[in-house]
């Protein structure tokens, strides 16, 4: 079943005695339940704005948002959520303790339960510490963990979060890689987004890349990844090994020769079944076939780039 | 309603720990110790000089409370983003508006309870003092007092409801609060239109004035303040058509906010 479908989504903001501006022109993806799906986007490409359509904060123009098979304009869609925003605001007067109580009850869990879930919510998070001091002291970290805390309330289905690591340290950040993915581990989607690459490397089982308003590159990390090849490097070995280096020169991007090695670089992958089957009746050894892939940075460079 | 309960109970949390309802509440109380100090000045007028002035400070002090903390309800959710914390919840937008209009309507009760305690101890040391009883030309009714108090807290559910509506249509808490200030002093003098229509000869101004004085609010009726002091008390009849009036007005509101509220952009 799939977590989230968003269907040629089109929102744009209508300001008062100003310029309609469009936000989303034609969003369409998917997220498979149980996967963690990273949503890439420069600042400004729409990707708060997907969020707050799955969260039913605002409406789309056209096009429909479904979150487990439900309209996300259905009440009943808000109960598989757990969200976290960016910079999440907390109530000033309450400590960690009493706000986590406050929502563990809106999302009508049992009343028995909360002490029990909120203690052991503040213990993932790292917060079991600062539980009774005022929100209004916390750092910009902690506000973080605590918007975390909430967001798992009541063992929601789907975790929604909006650059969620944006001011952790890197401790911070290791402790929430390992949440996320226990929270994979337990059968969970997770769907976040965020501008930090690496994070996205480490997490995600698929990568949706938005640009103006439009997914322009999505799918499995691998598969980003391996349609990127930035070009074949083959090592050959043996006494020969330059002369037939040399026979490739015309094709290739480039030919080094270091004693008995012969180094070739090429883009065009059929290259590399020509040289295994020449190099079957020579004496010279293949000793290293490798593609040299573009980095999911260098992808999502390229992308915004070119926009 | 569970959830209606829990929004109203933490709204009344928020705003029995905001700043402004205890310095309000000093204020208050300073304006007391000035009217005991006031009060002995005018010989034989006492009794109705610490009415007029306590019942005075209440009203204000309140409507001072109601408009400051009323305005900010939604706003400061929505500038604070702790709004998209419950509506992400199964929560309908219904119950958050429903919900921090109770909320606000407890905190009503709170204060009323504490400022009109204040009041009748206030009225309570003159009235049983022993130094210028034999001044008096007036004595205290306590159930007109306390049926104006009542009708205090009527007005201030009907405040709550315009505070309310600008709260979530006014793009800060500052204009919010203006709005609702300007509606608050039009409101206390609408019954002064129906003047206005006896003067007014023309059919269609008739009906321009007539329809502006069905819409607007009708605040001075829920103001017994000068009937307490003569020891007016409506009666049944009186009393049923002003608690309806402010029911009903407050309810149409509610229904316009969340109305308003329903379509709202959450950013």
């Amino acid at each position: 079943m799939t977590a989230i479908t968003c269907k040629d989504i089109h929102f744009s903001y209508k300001p008062a005695f100003l310029k309609r501006y469009d936000v989303l022109k034609g969003l369409s993806f998917a997220v498979a339940e149980g996967s963690i799906y990273g949503f890439l986007g420069i600042n400004g490409a729409g990707k708060t704005t997907t969020i707050k359509l799955l969260n039913n904060f605002i409406k789309p123009d056209t096009g429909t948002v479904t979150i487990f098979g439900l309209d996300a304009r259905d009440i009943r869609a808000r109960s598989f959520i757990g969200y976290m925003p960016e910079n999440p605001g907390f109530y000033a007067y309450l400590n960690a303790r009493e706000f986590l109580t406050f929502i563990s009850r809106l999302k009508g869990t049992d009343r028995a339960e909360i002490k029990s879930s909120v203690d052991d919510l503040l213990r993932l998070v790292g917060l079991e510490g600062h539980a009774d001091m005022p929100v209004s002291r916390y750092s910009k970290g902690m506000g973080q963990r605590l918007g975390l805390a909430q967001a798992l309330i009541g063992n929601p289905a789907l975790v929604i979060l909006d650059e969620p690591m944006a001011n952790l340290d890197p401790i911070g950040r290791r402790a929430f890689r390992d949440i996320f993915l226990t929270l994979k581990e337990q059968g969970k989607t997770l769907f976040f987004s965020t501008h930090i690459i690496p994070d996205v490397e480490t997490l995600c089982d698929k990568v949706g890349i938005l640009m103006n308003g439009m997914i322009v590159k999505e799918g499995s990390l691998d598969d980003l990844i391996a349609s990127h090849i930035e070009y074949i490097e083959c090592i050959l070995r043996g006494r020969e090994a330059a002369a037939f280096a040399e026979r490739y020169r015309s094709q290739a991007l480039g030919v080094t020769v270091q004693a008995d090695n012969a180094i070739l670089r090429f883009a065009d992958e059929k290259l590399a079944d020509a040289i295994v089957r020449d190099l079957a009746g020579s004496t010279v050894r293949m000793v290293s076939l490798e593609a040299h892939t573009q980095s999911l940075e260098d992808i999502f460079l390229h992308v915004a780039g070119g926009r | 309603m569970k959830k209606v309960s829990i929004i109203a109970m933490n709204t009344l949390k928020e705003a029995i720990r905001d700043r402004i309802v205890y310095v309000t509440l000093f204020l208050m109380l300073l304006g007391l110790l000035a009217s005991q100090v006031i009060t002995p000045l005018t010989l034989g007028e006492q009794i109705k000089v610490i009415q007029d002035l306590s019942l005075a400070f209440m009203n204000f002090f309140s409507v001072v409370i109601v408009i400051f903390v009323g305005t900010s309800v939604i706003r400061r959710e929505l500038d604070l983003k702790t709004i998209q914390l419950i509506l992400s919840r199964p929560v309908r937008r219904y119950q958050f508006i429903v919900g921090k209009f109770l909320g606000m309507v407890l905190l009503d009760i709170i204060i009323l309870f504490i400022m009109g305690a204040g009041v009748i101890l206030n009225i309570l040391l003159i009235d049983k003092g022993i130094y210028y009883s034999m001044w008096y030309f007036h004595e205290v009714h306590y159930r007109a007092l306390i049926t104006a108090m009542a009708f205090m807290a009527l007005q201030l559910v009907v405040l709550n409801a315009i505070s309310l509506c600008f709260s979530t249509i006014a793009s800060s808490s500052v204009l919010g609060a203006i709005f609702t200030f300007f509606l608050y002093m039009v409101g206390m003098f609408t019954q002064d239109l129906n003047v206005l229509l006896k003067m007014v000869h023309t059919s269609y101004l008739t009906f321009i004035i007539t329809c502006i004085y069905y819409i607007l609010p009708n605040l001075s009726i829920l103001d017994l303040k000068n009937q307490a002091i003569y020891g007016i008390v409506p009666n049944f009849n009186q009393a049923a058509f002003l608690v309806l009036y402010a029911l009903l007005y407050a309810g149409f509101l509610l229904i316009v906010s969340v109305l308003l509220f329903g379509n709202k952009e959450i950013k």
